[in-house]
């Protein structure tokens, strides 16, 4: 199983959006890894776009801290886009508390970009 | 002939492999279908069994040669759905599945699986029996409790 995922650099903001519809267990080593590519030349604050993302499981929310640990202290990770599945999981593990959570990407890029 | 949806009971089994997890929880929600659950109720049940069958990859065969079928059984009962899981992996360790955890606003990397599952389910029951595991869980359909 491959993940589909592209990243667009600018200045300030560093935009990474999972066009798959699910991170699970099947691609959160993978995802982790990809994004950390994607965002090894990021300055500073880095959007996570889930708005395609259907489903997360614990891995894939294990993923995502995984990256938000790596990316700091100098890189802030923040979201855009939860779906309502995605967003229960966040809320149910009080994650939505340790992420800024933007409705759209575009609410995100007005506010860091 | 269709069934009254308050009896639909289905079963489904997989090898023991993550790759399986996605195409059988689309087959197990696919078999619900007819019993109209809600969006939420929905995102709960998938959520439930993935977490379920993510633990018994990843934890009873681990690195197993071999991958032995996991069976799982859904039954829907009132305003509730009864979800079986056996599996012929490795035991939990002390025979007993990790204790609730209060979701903290702290960063973590791992301990969400069974997290998600005491939080979205009652009566959790564990038991090994004939080299097997058994997994039973409770799954309140319909309410906001839940949640």
């Amino acid at each position: 199983m491959s993940m589909e995922l592209s990243a667009e650099n600018e200045e300030r903001l560093c935009v990474v959006t999972v066009q798959d519809r699910r991170i699970d267990a099947a691609v959160a080593l993978e995802f982790k890894e990809r994004v950390r590519q994607l965002t090894e030349v990021a300055q500073r604050a880095v959007l996570l776009d889930l708005s395609q993302v259907e489903f997360i499981d614990s891995s894939g929310l294990g993923a995502i801290v995984s990256t938000m640990k790596h990316l700091s202290p100098d890189r802030e990770l923040v979201l855009s886009g939860l779906t309502p599945t995605v967003a229960r999981v966040f809320k149910l593990t009080r994650m939505d508390s340790v992420f800024a959570v933007y409705p759209t990407r575009e609410a995100a890029v007005d506010d860091l970009g | 002939m269709n069934r009254p949806a308050a009896r639909l009971a289905l079963c489904a089994r997989m090898k023991a492999e993550a790759q399986q997890i996605r195409p059988t929880l689309a087959r197990l929600l696919g078999g619900l279908s007819p019993l109209s659950l809600s969006a939420e109720d929905r995102d709960a049940v998938e959520i439930v069994l993935a977490e379920a069958l993510n633990n018994i990859v990843e934890h009873a065969y681990g690195a197993a040669r071999v991958a032995c079928p996991v069976d799982i059984m859904c039954r829907h009962g009132e305003r509730a759905l009864d979800i079986r899981i056996t599996d012929g992996g490795r035991p939990m360790p002390d025979d007993c599945p990790p204790p609730r955890t209060e979701p903290t606003p702290i960063p973590q990397e791992n301990g969400f699986g069974w997290m998600l599952i005491h939080t979205l389910t009652d009566d959790v029951s564990y038991s090994r029996r004939r080299g097997k595991n058994h997994l039973a869980m409770r799954l309140p359909l319909g309410g906001q409790g839940a949640a």
